[in-house]
């Protein structure tokens, strides 16, 4: 008897969790200067995606404020913002509100990363490197929410980066105006 | 005859005579001996077990099939042995006691294999079936699926395509999950999963045993929400060695050919096509070159394919050990040029029993080998028939089509053959050892292991060539390889007890399946100068890949269970279990699931007011069952968060610095789900078992509703939260949905007494199955649109899984003045002057039905329009034996499903130039013209003529006669008188496989899979039953010799 539940012990794993083999993850990959440098790389790059500084910024803000008019052939999202004739459904302000969002949470995750992580001690350069991430990654989320909050007014505000939120926190509700700028 | 009189006279007569002796001596306790054997071939039976009645004494019988126990006059013996009808016979004196059993065929005695232990048909209290390998006929396949087809009530067998060595998928009681429908594959005991259940030849199953409902899967938990199919191998037996072997040979044709166009009608579609989009015609389609029919393509790519079986079997043993060996190799040719699949087989396995010992080592292997590749069937159906095949100017050497010169970019569906070479091939382990010990009366210890081991590399090369439009292509070598391996320990005690009339089987155990690893490396080689050498070792610049990742879907898997069934007299059973899984899928805060079940049976023909009152029933029970049971097999990809690097080079890239250089980027754009965790099945089943006619007539029946939870979606986030990239990925899978599969099954079967050397059976089998999402969970309830082409696929509430949904056809617009009426119409019902009935409607367009009556066709006019999955599937099973002549059908339907035929938007439609079916010469030519199809080359676009519509779901129903096998086997006399002692049984037989199909489909072949060829690894379950030109199932016609020595 006593044989038969050794054997049944020695079939038991209590932990259950792997690691993926062909994929880094968010917690084993920025724990270095080169990797946290691709993170804000990434940051940037937000800013050149739909609906920011590689296209459509340039119709929206100029359409909108009057420095440039619709010639005839114009047509589709960016004729109605000339006209002042769009809905909740454009195209051009669902892309920004995405971007403007992804560059935020990356920011917030080159955040949360950085502070976490500990530069050697005999690189001098890492700490101060470590520094201008956080600084760089805090400006560029301002930037973002100073767009946010002079276009839409009262935003979901998010201060971190979570890998597993839960529903609550997924849909979180928008903030006060005060509290964006507070934040900015 | 008079030889069995005389024999029954003399038996009766020596009973009378033994009871006589007996009657003085009544109360005494006597030795019996005496030989069990079998009542079909008089041969012995060993290892049959003896017990007397009501206590726990009993021997076994030896390898000569003689036992000897001590026993009481007026007591009991009872007989029971693996697949053989249990006999209980009353000791009537001391002294010599024969017995013969009978094989069971499907009666109450046999013994049954449910999870983790064995029961006998009558304690059972849930849907079993069990589908003896016999009984499928003899036939072609590869994989023991195909064994199933049309056998059991309830499971239906979908074949990947015609290629041979695809596999199989097997659906019980209906589509029940989002991410995967097969069942759980159990070899021998063991869990295993679809790869290991292919690695079985057909020719080494004894039978597979199948589990439908959650009384009895509920013990596999979170492996069986889609049912439980079993395969018991066959073993060795102890006695003389027996060494027997079969051969095959059969011939494969695609049996229908589509009816295409000529090449005068192809020239003339061509210039219609060019009138409706204002295109200039090409000088050589005026040529009189055009006018003539080169190439029939159906008949180049199809061909009469050749293949063999051969396999030897030997087996033997003693008391204490039996061994079985099993080897065959497969060649199979595909109807299709030009592909050939051959496969090696071989099983060792060795049986221990010593004293309270028992072990038992198995070690399977399967080699696989492919040649070539299979062409394009749509290839064929849609190059022009006035082209040869060969063209000595074109690179490479086949026959080419430009847009400039022909109207066509058709692609020549012989050159992929002849320019590029392929091969592959693929070697499985797969060893599985046991040990059982008794460690005291009725408690019995076993663990038992399995694991898997295979490597596969697979080799190609292409010659330089230029295909349609004058794409050139340079020379390429490849080749990848691959490995991967698993295992599985399980370990459970038993128990089984019996006091009175009450019997307690307890079983307790534990299950780790370790994850086990895959690993591919692939690489590309460009740059050689000649095709002298077709291998990448010679090329000079090769580009690689790897990948690496686990064996099972699922991660690791720890799981604890135990059962109890208590059976009181016989007549009342009760049985419980409990499962709590664990696997590394799951997230971190939903690790463990418990799954219980329970059912309870009946047997209400044993009640004393029965027997009085329904005395024709030999045999009534009634079941009820209720169970939990999950899926965790959908990857392990959603409990972490990976890092991403720009997938499109530079999507993640910024500027930096004076010179302005592009630097990429990395970061996060997903989140993982903490919550995630198993789908999960609950089940309900009611049954009736009865027999009448001394069990000669079976009936059995069930009513089920399946009820399956949290089935994964992937819903969409809020932008706000940061994650995708540009618009896109931004979507997380969760639990959520909920879906329905409720049914009622059938089977009804009659076996006739042996009269004059004719018996025969007939069974029938059905199944009614509805099947229905109940909601999409209420985060983001988003319908799930997929599809294919011109069909396209709805999940959402109300309807069944993947049901086709879109638009409804009229009729073709026959001039404008239609048009103008029906403008007319809708600018009355909405008001607006401006209104049209169907934007860009024009003379010879398809007019679609407003079926919200508004006045006007829009997105809001469409609805479901059928269902991939079937309604009611059927089978029926006849066999027949006269003197030596067996005969054996099985013929298999689905009645209630539609087919969304896909090929019908290119061989219906000409958006550009290529070949079409001879509808098309029905098509819409000048105002005024009555028309099934619209004008050619006029609005073909899916949101215009092509878009889901009515017109490409057409009525899959079909009966197919999946098998006719007759056999002849010869007399010992006959085989004594030219072999001698060598021969000890000699079979011939002819056999027939989809002889024929009886269906209103216009396609190939109603029967289409749910995989892509692929054993299962991407189940398109949103896109089942989309016809897009797979190669048909073959008909065949097989001879075959079996011998024995």
């Amino acid at each position: 008897m006593t044989g038969g539940l050794l054997i049944l012990s020695i079939g038991c794993k209590k932990d259950l969790s792997l690691p993926n083999k062909s994929a880094y993850t968010y917690d084993t990959y920025f724990t270095s200067d080169a990797a946290l440098n691709q993170a804000v790389v990434a940051t940037y790059a937000g800013l050149l995606h739909q609906g920011l500084w590689a296209r459509e910024w340039y119709y929206t803000f100029d359409l909108l404020g009057y420095d440039a008019k619709n010639n005839q052939p114009l047509v589709g999202d960016l004729l109605q913002m000339a006209q002042y004739n769009f809905g909740p459904d454009l195209d051009v302000m669902n892309e920004t509100w995405s971007a403007l969002y992804q560059i935020i949470a990356r920011a917030n995750v080159v955040i949360d990363r950085a502070q976490v992580w500990k530069p050697d001690p005999s690189k001098p350069a890492e700490a101060t490197d470590q520094t201008q991430y956080i600084a760089e990654a805090k400006f560029l989320r301002a930037y973002a929410y100073f767009q946010l909050v002079n276009c839409f007014g009262r935003v979901p505000l998010r201060t971190k980066y979570i890998p597993l939120p839960t529903p609550a926190e997924i849909n979180l509700a928008r903030s006060p105006v005060a509290d964006v700028w507070a934040f900015i | 005859m008079k030889r069995k009189l005389l024999k029954q006279f003399l038996i009766s007569i020596g009973m009378a005579l033994s009871i006589m002796i007996s009657l003085p001596g009544f109360s005494q306790t006597g030795k019996i001996t005496g030989k069990v054997s079998g009542s079909d071939d008089g041969l012995s039976l060993p290892g049959v077990t003896v017990r007397i009645k009501g206590t726990s004494e009993g021997t076994v019988t030896n390898v000569d099939g003689v036992f000897s126990i001590n026993a009481a006059q007026g007591s009991t013996l009872i007989f029971s042995f693996l697949g053989y009808e249990q006999k209980e016979i009353v000791v009537s004196a001391p002294g010599t006691l024969n017995v013969t059993l009978s094989k069971s065929t499907n009666s109450l005695n046999e013994v049954v294999v449910i999870g983790y232990g064995t029961a006998r048909r009558k304690d059972l209290v849930s849907s079993v079936d069990v589908v003896s390998a016999k009984d499928a006929g003899a036939n072609t396949s590869t994989s023991p699926a195909q064994l199933l087809i049309g056998k059991a009530p309830g499971v239906q067998v979908l074949q990947a395509n015609g290629v041979p060595g695809s596999g199989a998928q097997i659906i019980v009681r209906g589509t029940g999950s989002f991410t995967d429908v097969s069942p759980l594959y159990v070899i021998d005991g063991i869990q295993g999963d679809a790869n290991l259940f292919n690695t079985i030849s057909p020719l080494d199953i004894e039978n597979i045993t199948i589990l439908k409902d959650a009384a009895s899967t509920a013990i596999y938990g979170v492996a069986a929400a889609n049912g439980v199919v079993m395969i018991t191998t066959k073993k060795g037996k102890a006695g003389a060695t027996q060494i027997s072997f079969t051969s095959q040979v059969g011939f494969s044709t695609i049996p229908k050919k589509l009816d295409l166009l000529k090449a005068a009608d192809y020239v003339k579609l061509l210039k219609d096509v060019d009138v409706s989009l204002n295109q200039a015609i090409p000088a050589k389609l005026n040529t009189p070159y055009v006018l003539v029919d080169r190439t029939d393509w159906q008949n180049e790519i199809f061909k009469t394919a050749l293949s063999t079986q051969n396999d030897v079997s030997v087996s033997g043993g003693g008391e204490k050990v039996t061994y079985n060996m099993s080897a065959g190799y497969v060649t199979q040719q595909a109807t299709v040029k030009d592909y050939q699949f051959k496969r090696f087989n071989n099983r060792f396995s060795l049986d221990e029993k010593l004293g309270r010992f028992h072990f038992g080592q198995t070690l399977n292997l399967r080699y696989t080998k492919t040649n070539g590749q299979t062409a394009s069937i749509s290839n064929a159906l849609t190059y022009a028939p006035y082209q040869p095949i060969y063209d000595a100017s074109i690179p490479g050497g086949y026959s080419i089509l430009t847009n400039v010169d022909d109207n066509s970019n058709a692609s020549n569906p012989l050159a992929d053959l002849g320019i590029k070479t392929e091969s592959s091939s693929e070697m499985v382990l797969y060893p599985q050892v046991f040990g059982e010990i008794k460690i005291i009366d009725g408690l019995t210890f076993r663990s038992q292991a399995s694991g898997v081991y295979g490597s596969n590399v697979s080799d190609s090369y292409q010659i330089p060539y230029v295909t349609s439009n004058k794409l050139a292509f340079d020379r390429q070598a490849g080749r990848s390889s691959g490995s991967f391996s698993n295992y599985t320990i399980e370990n459970y005690l038993s128990y089984n007890h019996s006091f009175g009339k009450h019997n307690i089987s307890l079983t307790a155990g534990t299950s780790y399946i370790d994850a086990g690893n895959t690993e591919s490396l692939s690489a590309t080689g460009t740059g050689m100068l000649t095709d002298a050498v077709k291998n990448i070792a010679v090329a000079t610049t090769i580009t690689s890949s790897a990948s690496s990742g686990y064996y099972t879907q699922f991660g690791d898997a720890q799981s604890y269970y135990g059962r109890l069934i208590y059976s009181y007299d016989d007549k009342y059973i009760f049985s419980a279990s409990i499962r709590r899984d664990g696997s590394s899928n799951f997230g971190p805060l939903s690790r463990y699931g418990n799954f219980p079940g329970a059912g309870f049976a009946w047997r209400f023909s044993q009640e004393d007011f029965i027997k009085a009152a329904l005395p024709f029933i030999s045999d009534g029970k009634l079941r009820v069952g209720w169970g939990r049971t999950g899926n965790n097999r959908f990857g392990l990809t959603s409990t972490n968060v990976f890092t991403f690097a720009g997938s499109t080079a530079g999507n993640l890239a910024y500027s930096f610095g004076q010179p302005e250089q592009f630097v990429s980027g990395t970061t996060v754009i997903t989140i993982a789900n903490p919550l995630l965790h198993w789908e999960s099945t609950d089940q309900t089943d009611a049954g009736i078992d009865l027999s009448f006619l001394n069990n000669r007539l079976t009936f059995n029946a069930d009513y089920y509703n399946r009820k399956s939870s949290g089935l994964l979606v992937q819903i969409p986030l809020p932008p706000s939260l940061g994650v995708g990239i540009n618009t896109s990925s931004s979507n997380e899978t969760v639990n959520a949905a909920d879906a329905q599969n409720k049914g009622f099954e059938f089977q009804l079967g009659y076996h006739s007494e042996v009269k004059r050397d004719f018996s025969y059976n007939i069974s029938v089998n059905g199944a009614f199955n509805k099947n229905k999402t109940i909601s999409l969970g209420v985060q983001s309830p988003t319908p799930i649109i997929e599809g294919s082409g011109a069909v396209e696929t709805m999940t959402m509430p109300g309807i069944p899984i993947g049901s086709y949904y879109g638009y409804r056809v009229e009729h073709v617009a026959r001039d404008q003045a239609e048009i103008d009426a029906l403008n007319k119409i809708a600018q009355q019902k909405s008001g607006s002057p401006t209104a049209v009935y169907q934007a860009g409607l024009k003379p010879g367009d398809f007019i679609f039905k407003d079926l919200n009556g508004d006045g006007t066709v829009d997105t809001k006019d469409q609805q479901f329009l059928g269902s991939s999955i079937p309604k009611f599937i059927y089978g029926i099973n006849l066999g027949a034996t006269y003197q030596n002549f067996d005969l054996n059908v099985v013929l298999s339907g689905v009645q209630g499903v539609q087919i969304g035929n896909n090929l019908k938007s290119t061989l219906e439609f000409a958006a550009t130039g290529h070949n079409a079916s001879t509808a098309i010469l029905n098509r819409w030519e000048k105002p005024g013209d009555n028309a099934a199809l619209p004008r050619a080359g006029q609005d073909a676009t899916g949101s215009g003529n092509t878009r889901p519509s009515d017109f490409f779901i057409d009525n899959g129903a079909y009966l197919r006669a999946r098998n006719i096998t007759l056999g002849y086997t010869f007399s010992k006399a006959t085989l004594q008188s030219f072999s001698g002692n060598v021969l000890s049984k000699l079979r011939v037989y002819i056999a027939a496989e989809n002889l024929f199909t009886i269906t209103g489909y216009k396609g190939y072949d109603p029967e289409l899979s749910t995989v892509n060829g692929d054993n299962n690894n991407h189940d398109t379950i949103f896109n089942r039953g989309i016809d897009n030109g797979q190669i048909p199932q073959p008909r065949t016609f097989l001879f075959g010799i079996q011998a024995g020595f």
